[in-house]
């Protein structure tokens, strides 16, 4: 009888608490539902690219959110370089510019570092052109660098080592040829006691 | 007859002054050198395990490829330019009180030079591949220029310690009887090219030590430039600047003053060398310190005025990380402790242990000041706005610690085989002063400034 009332208390039991995390589960997934990024890049006037990525929680935009900005790049092999990062607004968009440095084809995509886990806009590609490049384009050198620099370092570099070697020697063969028999007692260092 | 006995007591006293850390270093000598030799092997460790593990360990990324080690190779050859250069301008000038101190240093501007050459390679991921510089070399390369103008500047800096060193060697070679060894006898006769004191091979020696001091000058000039345009020949932000050799040379003048000044302080008290090495050579070194740090304030003052002026956008990043941003606290701390204080201090100060403080102020301050024109440039962003960022590594820590203790070590070492204070040149002064002049005043006695 104890048996039966024991039993029937544990699968009362199990039952609830079955229900009670199913329920809880729903409540959870309710309240933080999975976040979406959407990433465009537009180019103004200037040639300047406006980076913008949308985040929404289940089609409500989420403010105040700090999203970051990535470029593909294949420098010492292929990664993610960060470019920056911005605040998302009252309309769940966070903004960056981005001057590119090189032309071509290249692959941006917005990050969003949740509690949950890490989101990612699907990958924008664009096509640049007229980028400004960080590291100034080589301009011809100039003929008086090409024909007479080198040269003449190399000639002032001879003059330089043929100097030190000469007062080396002289210093040394001077010296050494006069010999120290000759020396004078004069020098208070010599009658030192 | 009493005059010249007085002069002979002199000359003893002096030469047993020099020699001291030759006979008898001292008790203290032994366990300094043991923890000083303890710092170096640690940091050989260190950079065993870096060639085995790569540059990542010494806080090195892509985004951060310059690190310590150009600030090192920046700052310890720097101060040996200063030293050869304060050498040689006060030996041209024939400044009176500069006899003690010019054998300090000169072996300061050797010692600093090797320790400081050593970060070329110390901070190469492939140093085995070094020799293709050798036989490979590329004319356009600042590099190949680089390392040819501080192997022509060692060649000038041996040459600049060993010839006033030759009576001195002379001396040892008489003076010091069986107990010094039979090689250390046979290296004093050798490189003492028998010397004796004749008219002739004095002016023979003179002229030389005139003519290397005259020539150490330009050479040391040109080879700190040579470094300085190793960085403004690039594009970086920061480093692209015509202001950058002077700017260099006068970084390099300002801490090698204030580390000879350490230095000479250090060996004063440790061998007591008070009766030769008094206040008015540290005051003397201290004004000339304190010029050097003004005019190099002038300089920092005229670098950071027009990068921040015209605001492009890289070179005003620069300017913004180093007053307000992330290397703030550094920049800061190296204007206000290692300019403007030392100076002040430098000024002001009539006791050695201050201007002593200000002079290792200097120093400290300039390293920082070579880490601040390394860092900022090397982790500009050339791509979007995220700045590298450079982790400061326990390897990074022990090999500049260990190069650091590398100085003192080498000082030690080469005075237990050479006089510490250039006794031909005290004595021959010395005798060339005006007879009139009280003996008290000789530059033999170092007589505090009131």
């Amino acid at each position: 009888m104890i048996g039966r009332r024991l039993l029937f208390v544990c699968v009362l039991g199990t039952g609830a608490l079955v229900i009670a995390s199913f329920a809880s589960l729903e409540r959870a997934a309710a309240a933080d539902p999975p976040a979406r990024l959407e990433a465009v890049a537009e180019q103004d006037d200037d040639g300047v690219w406006m980076l913008r990525a949308t985040l929404t929680r289940a089609g409500v935009v989420q403010s105040g959110r700090t999203v970051e900005f990535l470029q593909q790049v294949d420098f010492f092999g292929e990664r993610w370089v960060p470019l920056g990062t911005a605040v998302t607004d009252a309309a769940g968009s966070a903004s960056l510019p981005y001057s590119p440095t090189w032309n071509g084809v290249q692959h941006l995509v917005a990050r969003y570092e949740a509690d949950e886990g890490r989101y990612e806009s699907l990958p924008v590609e664009i096509t640049v052109s007229g980028a400004i490049p960080a590291i100034p384009e080589e301009a011809p050198v100039l003929p008086i660098m090409r024909v007479w620099a080198f040269p003449v370092a190399t000639v002032v570099l001879i003059l330089v080592w043929l100097a030190l070697a000469g007062i080396l020697l002289g210093a040394v063969v001077g010296i050494a040829r006069s010999g120290p028999d000759r020396a004078t007692a004069e020098s208070p260092l010599r009658q030192a006691d | 007859m009493v005059g010249a006995a007085a002069e002979r007591h002199a000359a003893t006293a002096l030469i047993d002054a020099a020699f001291r850390p030759v006979r008898a270093p001292g008790r203290w000598f032994w366990p300094t050198l043991g923890v000083l030799v303890a710092m170096v092997a640690v940091a050989m460790a260190g950079y065993g395990y870096q060639l085995f593990a790569g540059l990542w360990v010494a806080g090195y990324t892509d985004a951060a490829f310059y690190g310590i080690y150009e600030a090192n190779l920046v700052a310890f050859i720097g101060v040996s330019y200063g030293g050869a250069l304060v050498s040689a301008v006060l030996r041209l000038t024939n400044a009176p009180w500069r006899t003690p101190i010019t054998r300090m240093a000169e072996a300061t501007a050797l010692v600093s030079l090797l320790v400081g050459a050593s970060f070329a390679i110390i901070h190469l991921g492939r140093p085995e591949r070094i020799w293709q510089l050798f036989l490979f070399p590329q004319a356009a390369s600042p590099i190949v220029w680089d390392m040819v103008a501080i192997a022509t500047y060692l060649a000038a800096t041996l040459i600049f310690l060993y010839l006033p060193l030759i009576p001195d060697l002379a001396l040892a070679r008489d003076r010091l009887g069986p107990s010094a060894g039979r090689l250390r006898r046979a290296f004093y006769r050798v490189a003492a090219v028998g010397w004796g004191g004749t008219p002739h091979q004095r002016r023979r020696l003179n002229w030389s030590v005139g003519a290397i001091a005259v020539l150490i000058i330009p050479l040391a000039i040109t080879v700190h430039s040579v470094l300085a345009w190793a960085f403004s020949m690039t594009s970086r932000p920061g480093w692209h600047s015509t202001i950058f050799g002077p700017y260099f040379v006068l970084g390099a003048l300002y801490s090698g003053v204030a580390l000879v000044i350490v230095v000479v302080a250090a060996f004063r008290r440790a061998y007591q060398l008070e009766p030769y090495i008094g206040l008015r050579h540290f005051v003397s070194l201290s004004r000339i310190m304190a010029v050097l740090g003004a005019v190099y304030l002038y300089f920092t003052f005229s670098e950071m005025l027009t990068a921040a002026y015209v605001r492009t956008r890289d070179e005003a990043s620069i300017v913004a990380v180093l007053l307000e941003g992330s290397f703030a606290v550094p920049f800061w701390v190296f204007l206000i402790g290692g300019v403007l204080v030392p100076i002040a201090l430098s000024l002001a100060a009539r006791q050695v242990r201050y201007l002593v403080v200000a002079a290792a102020l200097a120093v400290v301050g300039m390293w920082l000041k070579r880490l601040l024109i390394t860092l900022p440039s090397a982790t500009v962003p050339l791509i979007g706005d995220v700045w590298g960022t450079v982790q400061v590594t326990w390897v990074a820590i022990v090999i500049t610690l260990g190069a650091a203790a590398a100085i003192p070590l080498g000082l030690m070492v080469i005075f237990r085989f050479v006089p510490i204070l250039a006794v031909d040149e005290m004595a021959e002064f010395d005798a060339h002063r005006p007879s009139a002049e009280p003996s008290s005043k000789r530059p033999l006695r170092a007589e505090a400034i009131p």
